[in-house]
């Protein structure tokens, strides 16, 4: 925040002399950070310039890529990343949808409800996502539902996340102290009412930070629907060029460049929603 | 003129602990009533019990000629606490404002969702108890920028906009700060002034000596003593009485000194 109206004496106050120093301080401290960053950021490139330095009998050895096949093949890789930008968002949708049901579900008090709850999350977080989601394709057919690839990852990947996440929102739904309750309660609210219009809203705003969390935990997750061969995403493109042409470890490192930059991106984001979500203190 | 609240035999326990005895309570129409005693008496499960935000063991409970049972079953029951909870407007002690809606919304919430009224006539409802309880400059505010005493002021305004038949104080001035008491009395002064009906929990004994037509004791889940307040304060008669008088008036002399 800005400091206090300027004194009009032009002589600065105590109070505006300490928040100088406190500012003076802060700024010090990023600048350090940034310079350090760019440091490990330059060693990381220099691991991969496939430069050698004699030093005496010892040779320092980088890392090889293979530059022409990355130029040839960057833009093949990159078109993955619309397909898990897009498998992600639509997965943290379905996952946001059943956490809430089964957060509800956890804190209801009739016992098959609860039971179905604690079922469906006890069976996902019992078994790997990597097996979850070959089941939907190999399973699903079985019974005669044949699902797009996308779809069929979009449904592992939101079951998978939403039984996770259960947990974000039952903490979120409790949060809601008993007062906000008993107040809409009084007020003559069926709990009904109460919940759609005074607990969830406000659950919903203490679970936003958590849960953009893990949008960004599942970018990376959605690597796992390219073994199924039907969704063409980042990972998938990669391993198709890399193994074709032999260059599996170019291939890959300009996904995770990919990846990387994604997460730094929606983490900017994610930065921005919190200090907006902070300052709207509850 | 047939009571009000009239609620009768009620008995309320928290496991094993007889928190009411065979309460039986009348108040009438503009009346107001002052209930006061020791923390752990009872008065504020009383209260709560009246609009069953704590359920009564057992008991009649009968507000403007509304009359539920404790042992009352299934949908029956779901809507004779709703028609109650209708009538009855609450204050709590710790105001429960929704955080997320601004004072007006806080006020219209009711009107909207539970009297299903359109949004202009609710704005105009909320305005005019905004107004009443001085809270109109605040209306756009969120309540995490107002003072403990705009927000109980808030929540009085909140409970009046559905018109309740009674409204019930639960210890409304019990979490603020000092200097911010004055205020919530005030209000709650002119809302006994316009007549309305209230029964309030409270410590604060100038208030009930001020305000109050009848102030009743309550004492171990059961009321010890009522009387006017000149007649209790000026002869209190059961000993329990004398003792609570006796804490708030070197409290009081206390206060003077400094």
């Amino acid at each position: 925040m800005s400091p206090k109206t300027p004194n009009t004496s032009g002589s600065k106050s105590q109070a505006d002399l300490i928040y100088e120093a406190q500012m003076r301080v802060k700024s010090r401290f990023a600048i350090g950070v940034a310079i350090s960053w760019i440091v490990m950021l330059m060693l990381l490139v220099f691991l991969f310039s496939s430069t050698n330095i004699a030093l005496g009998s010892f040779t320092l050895k980088t890392i090889h890529l293979d530059k022409a096949f990355i130029q040839e093949n960057i833009a093949f890789i990159a078109s993955g990343v619309e397909v898990t930008i897009g498998i992600s968002a639509l997965s943290i949708l379905l996952a946001t949808f059943l956490a809430l049901l089964a957060a509800l579900g956890r804190l209801s008090k009739f016992p098959p409800i609860y039971a179905i709850s604690t079922f469906y999350v006890s069976l996902i977080r019992g078994t790997p996502l990597y097996l979850q989601i070959f089941f939907f394709f190999l399973a699903l057919p079985q019974v005669g539902i044949i699902l797009p690839g996308l779809w069929a990852g979009v449904l592992a990947l939101g079951l998978n996340y939403g039984a996770y996440m259960s947990e974000i929102f039952r903490a979120a739904l409790s949060s809601v102290g008993k007062g906000q309750r008993e107040a809409a309660l009084a007020i003559g609210m069926t709990p009904g009412q109460t919940m759609r219009r005074i607990v969830i809203p406000q659950a919903l705003r203490f679970a936003i930070p958590p849960t953009s969390n893990e949008f960004i935990a599942m970018l990376k997750d959605s690597a796992l629907v390219s073994a199924t061969g039907f969704v063409h995403e980042l990972m998938w493109r990669a391993t198709k060029v890399g193994r074709a042409q032999f260059h599996n470890l170019e291939a890959l490192i300009v996904a995770a460049v990919f990846y990387w930059i994604m997460t730094l991106v929606f983490s900017y984001f994610q930065n921005l929603l919190e200090t907006r979500m902070s300052r709207g203190e509850r | 003129m047939a009571p009000i609240i009239k609620i009768t035999n009620l008995d309320k326990y928290f496991g094993r602990i007889h928190v009411l005895k065979k309460v039986s309570l009348e108040v009438e129409n503009k009346e107001v009533v002052c209930l006061i005693g020791r923390s752990g008496a009872g008065k504020s499960t009383l209260l709560r019990c009246i609009n069953f935000l704590e359920e009564p063991s057992a008991g009649v409970i009968e507000v403007d000629g509304l009359q539920v049972h404790a042992d009352v079953k299934g949908n029956k029951r779901r809507q004779m606490i709703h028609d109650l909870r209708i009538r009855t407007g609450m204050v709590f002690q710790e105001f429960n404002l929704f955080p997320h809606l601004t004072v007006i919304g806080n006020v219209m919430e009711g009107p909207v969702t539970v009297k299903d009224m359109d949004k202009a006539q609710a704005v105009k409802i909320a305005e005019i108890n905004l107004e009443r309880v001085g809270m109109t400059a605040k209306r756009d505010e969120y309540p995490n920028r107002l003072s403990g005493g705009q927000k109980q002021r808030v929540a009085i305004a909140r409970a009046l906009a559905m018109e309740p038949k009674v409204m019930l104080f639960d210890e409304p001035t019990s979490a603020l700060d000092p200097e911010l008491i004055g205020e919530v009395l005030e209000v709650m002064k002119t809302l006994a002034n316009e007549g309305t009906t209230m029964l309030v929990v409270t410590h604060e004994m100038e208030f009930a000596r001020d305000v109050a037509d009848r102030v009743i004791v309550m004492h171990e889940g059961e009321l010890i003593e009522q009387a006017t307040p000149s007649q209790l304060f000026s002869n209190p008669k059961h000993a329990q009485t004398q003792s609570l008088l006796e804490r708030y008036r070197s409290g009081k002399s206390a206060k003077q000194k400094k």
